[in-house]
């Protein structure tokens, strides 16, 4: 990305910047969150990124191609806050519908079953939304994501709607399928402890305009799992990580 | 066997109902006709009945069928180009809530005698509810459904296909609840129309009263009564059916 602005026009048909001269260069196959307060612009990032909306000025590419082109190249791979499943496919339909559409460019159906039950799903392949719970929607939502296949993943803030436990859980099956896959994953989160645990990199974030304040390599060695939460070195990253939001909160006039 | 305080209040109102009917067909014999009269109407000559009750359920088959065809397709350009959206659903919704059936007797001077004059209007009064219920569950879709759909560029026609069609289902079912009773309406308001006009259920009735038969009058009635508890029936039996995963 390179100076990347999108505005939003607003009701008195005046402008606000969302986002303004970010650049940003994600390595392919890396782990990269975004972090910062609401209204930084994280997730109109992902909107542009995946081709959803045009930039304002300045150029984003995706494995060398425009964002629209890397959408039509089923580049990507989206999950949103909420699991966003539809009601009258079971389990299993629903994460197969995806390579029903846009056939052309389909990277072939993986053993969508067997990821299914490696996340612990395979009681429940069958089942329509209505009888999960929260994880076992998001679960589902993240399986029909890395089905796809995509080199991109986008996740704006996936597991924000759960319960400590259960967001603990899925981002230790998160892990396990990125292992296996080693796509390009860009996190959007609102959670310290989230972002250092899955990230290689983070980038903080500020509002108004939104605009990139700081990147962060996280070097813990992988695979991390729910031990590493407790080390002194997990500690010190997240202590790091604190003080560069609230750097971000005040930069931008705001007092905590 | 169901317990008694399930059924009995209602048959207990039943049969104050039919006390009360009866003591009106006593009191009142222009307007109520005897209960035994009304069934000795039905079961004197069932042939009657039944080939008028099919005259007016089939007249308002076709028209809620073409009216459906019609309503569903427009919702479909309705719900795709905001530009016809703004200029349709204003009219839309006026003419949902005007009572259609007043422009009867116009659509029998136009279109004669007929089946047609039933037809184009059951078909009109069904429209406007099936549109707007329509409309509005195409558009149904969650954003973020939206989202994870055009990540992947699917296309208009396989959003519509896989996504804004099976959302709209829940509408398609609560608009056909409305308008399977308004199509017997519109058939029958036709017929009532249309003085003269042989079959019909609301022809029965026309005629009949003109005649000063009330217990034939009556016994249409009820008939139309059943046929549009059936149809309401049969409309719930099916949404049970297709709509399981819905909530409701």
């Amino acid at each position: 990305m390179h100076g990347v602005r999108r505005l939003y026009q607003q009701a008195d048909l005046t402008d606000t910047i969302a986002l303004d001269g970010i650049d940003l260069t994600i390595e392919p196959g890396t782990f990269v969150s975004i972090i910062g307060p609401s209204g930084c612009g994280k997730s109109t990032l992902l909107r542009l990124i995946s081709g959803q909306e045009p930039t304002d000025a300045g150029r984003i590419t995706v494995c060398g191609l425009t964002p629209t082109e890397a959408a039509e190249a089923k580049a990507f791979g989206f999950v949103p806050q909420s699991p966003a499943l539809l009601p009258w496919l079971s389990v299993l339909g629903n994460v197969t519908l995806p390579h029903k559409v846009n056939r052309r460019h389909d990277r072939g159906l993986p053993d969508l079953e067997g990821m299914l039950r490696e996340v612990g799903l395979g009681e429940s392949i069958h089942k329509l939304p209505a009888e999960l719970s929260g994880g076992m929607k998001q679960r589902t939502a993240i399986v029909r994501a890395f089905g796809l296949r995509p080199d991109v993943l986008l996740l704006d803030e996936p597991f924000g709607a759960l319960d400590e436990f259960t967001r603990e859980a899925l981002q230790e099956q998160l892990l396990q399928l990125w292992e296996q896959t080693r796509a390009t994953v860009v996190f959007v989160t609102h959670s310290i402890a989230e972002a250092v645990r899955l990230s290689d990199r983070v980038v903080v974030m500020a509002p108004r305009p939104g605009r990139v304040t700081d990147v962060i390599d996280i070097d813990l060695p992988r695979p991390r799992h729910q031990e590493v939460i407790t080390s002194p070195e997990f500690h010190a990253f997240e202590l790091t990580l604190r003080e560069r939001l609230r750097d971000a909160f005040s930069g931008s006039g705001l007092q905590r | 066997m169901l317990r008694p305080a399930y059924w009995l209040p209602f048959v207990l109102l039943l049969v104050v109902l039919g006390l009360g009917w009866e003591l009106g067909a006593r009191h009142v014999p222009y307007l109520f006709a005897p209960l035994g009269d009304i069934a000795g109407v039905l079961t004197g000559d069932p042939g009657y009945f039944v080939s008028n009750t099919l005259v007016t359920l089939s007249e308002a088959l076709v028209g809620l069928g073409i009216g459906f065809v019609a309503a569903f397709a427009l919702a479909v350009v309705v719900s795709e180009v905001g530009v016809v959206r703004r200029a349709v659903m204003p009219v839309a919704v006026v003419l949902s809530v005007t009572p259609l059936v007043a422009i009867a007797p116009l659509l029998v001077v136009a279109l004669g005698f007929g089946m047609a004059p039933k037809v184009v209007l059951t078909a009109l009064v069904c429209f406007f509810p099936i549109l707007i219920n329509v409309a509005a569950g195409l558009r149904a879709v969650p954003g973020p459904v939206l989202q994870v759909y055009r990540t992947v560029a699917a296309s208009r026609l396989e959003v519509l296909r896989h996504l804004r069609v099976p959302a709209s289902l829940p509408y398609v079912f609560a608009s056909l609840r409305i308008v399977f009773p308004l199509s017997l309406i519109g058939a029958v308001v036709a017929e009532l129309s249309a003085a003269g006009s042989a079959d019909g259920l609301g022809s029965v009735i026309q005629v009949a009263s003109s005649q000063n038969r009330l217990a034939t009058v009556w016994a249409a009635i009820f008939v139309l009564a059943a046929l549009g508890s059936l149809l309401f029936w049969l409309v719930t039996l099916a949404e049970r059916r297709v709509l399981h995963w819905h909530e409701s």
